[in-house]
């Protein structure tokens, strides 16, 4: 791997580091899967360095791909949120929250409102249509706006 | 998010205030650990000759007997897929892709009359496939109720009936063919289903199977891991359990073949280089040389065909192959496919080719070390299913109806 390589693949790390992982950590629901993702896309990219057109969109789609076969292969019910130090109760309740909408929606709604992806580059990450996207957006808008109903109505 | 209720939009803005892990010092000390190891490559003449083979359906016994090219001459070259059209009628559900059967292209079978739900388990005898359990929706919780029904088809009819209902419920459902029958289990229990019959019989092992238990058929005995429990049809006994995990992974996929069965996965970062052989001759595990594929998470396929093991990822689509007499590695092509899966269904076809499940099928022939991809499970899902049904292989979609991921 060149130099020019690694240093666009570090350049990717500093700029979209912090929003990737809050993303991947919204989607699954877990540090350690977090971690091993982001940790796996990058490192893979570091690999390939110059072999790369658009390192960016390449970590984003291998890490949520990564990601989701780790959700998959876990053949076991997911995991509560853990909620350490640096992260607010109330914001572990809104991760555990997203949990409950399918895995499409999930994802949908955390690279449209966490990563600000459009509906056009959701889709092209994850492999589906600009429709599609709109559609699972709006149905997980519906699903927590009731979720958040039925919370407010039982506290 | 302008577009969402406000106090949506608040919950979202606060994710921001979530300190993210920093791993730039782990992803740059990671091993490389790719290795190039010298190709053997084939006699050019076989490889049209297999694909063509391929898609007339009668490649997988012609080409069986066919020995190894002894010498080296070309470099091979992934073949082109065998057809781009896009199906539009393949594997609403469940499909066959014959590897021997005179149809140029895979048949359709009706899709099984069962009410909609996800994991379902899938196996097949030579005569019949049962799609059994599995649960309501992808978000997995164990009060979630399950089902205890299933269907079955049969080939010779060419269609589908219901099951008794099973004695057990089909969470985490996983099946597996046995001796004319199908072993099915969820998380905790295990039960065998005779199709002929249309009934159910409860199997008790003598110890707790624990939990996410897998089942393979391997010396003649159907073995529940990764408890190491072993049924040889009227008795049990305790096999060599794997060894334990490095993490809190495991391996946590297994496949029988004659008197071995193999298991891969677990110990992050390289867990699905490792290859564990379990030998029933000796009751002990072995493990295997490291592949050389990339290090990737989840998801790698593999395939025992004869004496040769096969390994594929989907990242970087890296292929592999084991000589599990002398234990060499050999890169093979990469897979000349575009697409990705990120679960590789694998299945062997006769004793030269594998069949790995990405979106489409790969088929490599171990004779000419080519690939011959077979477009139409594009519509499937992640929990598509690749399942040996007979000399045919089965493709089914383990979401009824399939709209989940497309």
């Amino acid at each position: 791997v060149g130099v020019v390589g690694n240093e666009r693949v570090e350049a990717v790390y500093r700029a979209q580091h912090a929003k990737l992982w809050r993303s991947l950590y919204a989607h699954t629901g877990d540090r350690d899967i977090t971690n091993d993702a982001e940790a796996e896309a990058f490192t893979q990219a570091l690999r390939r360095g110059d072999h790369i057109d658009d390192v960016s969109a390449w970590v984003w789609k291998s890490a949520f791909r990564i990601a989701n076969g780790m959700l998959a292969s876990r053949r076991r019910p997911l995991r509560s949120v853990t909620i350490d130090p640096p992260t607010a109760a109330s914001i572990a309740e809104f991760v555990s929250m997203l949990q409950q909408l399918s895995d499409q929606q999930r994802a949908c709604v955390v690279l449209r409102y966490v990563a600000g992806f459009e509906p056009s580059e959701i889709a092209e990450l994850l492999g589906t249509t600009s429709g599609t996207v709109r559609v699972q957006l709006h149905r997980a808008h519906e699903s927590l706006r009731n979720t958040l109903r039925l919370d407010g109505e039982t506290t | 998010m302008t577009d969402l209720d406000p106090d949506i939009a608040q919950q979202f803005r606060e994710l921001a205030n979530v300190n993210p892990d920093d791993n730039w010092a782990r992803i740059t000390t990671a091993p490389a650990t790719v290795r190039r190891i010298p190709r053997r490559k084939p006699k050019r003449p076989i490889v049209l000759a297999a694909a063509a083979c391929i898609v007339l359906g009668v490649g997988a016994v012609a080409l069986s007997t066919r020995s190894r090219p002894a010498t080296i001459r070309t470099v091979p070259s992934a073949v082109e897929p065998a057809s781009t059209a896009t199906p539009t009628t393949f594997l609403t559900s469940t499909s066959f892709s014959p590897a021997r059967a005179p149809e140029s292209t895979p048949v359709t079978i009706p899709p099984p009359p069962l009410a909609e739900r996800v994991s379902a388990a899938v196996a097949a005898t030579d005569r019949y496939v049962l799609v059994w359990g599995g649960h309501v929706s992808n978000d997995l919780d164990s009060s979630e109720p399950a089902f205890n029904d299933g269907a079955v088809f049969d080939r010779q009819t060419r269609g589908w009936t219901a099951t008794a209902p099973a004695p057990l419920p089909g969470h985490y459902a996983t099946a597996v063919a046995y001796n004319g029958r199908i072993a099915v289990a969820n998380a905790r229990q295990l039960a065998l289903y005779d199709p002929v019959l249309n009934s159910w019989t409860t199997l008790s092992p003598p110890a707790s199977v624990g939990v996410d238990l897998l089942l393979v058929v391997a010396n003649n005995e159907l073995v529940v891991l990764p408890v190491a429990l072993a049924w040889n049809g009227t008795s049990w006994r305790r096999l060599t359990a794997p060894p334990p995990p490095d993490d809190n992974y495991g391996p946590d996929r297994f496949v029988g073949h004659g008197t071995d069965i193999f298991a891969w996965g677990a110990a992050l970062p390289t867990g699905y280089l490792r290859v564990l052989r379990y030998a029933a001759t000796t009751d002990s595990w072995q493990e295997l040389p490291r592949s050389p594929l990339i290090p990737v998470h989840y998801g790698t396929g593999l395939a025992v065909v004869g004496r040769s093991l096969v390994v594929v990822e989907w990242l970087g689509m890296s292929a592999a192959v084991l000589n599990l007499d002398t234990l060499e590695w050999e890169s093979l092509p990469t897979v000349p496919h575009p697409l990705v899966k990120t679960q590789i269904e694998s299945a062997a076809i006769g004793e030269s080719k594998a069949a790995f499940l990405f979106n489409d099928l790969a088929v490599i022939d171990l004779n000419t070390r080519t690939w011959t991809i077979h477009p139409g499970s594009r519509n499937m899902s992640l929990q598509a299913k690749l399942v040996p049904f007979g000399d045919d292989l089965l493709l089914g979609d383990t979401i009824i109806p399939p709209t989940f991921w497309k």
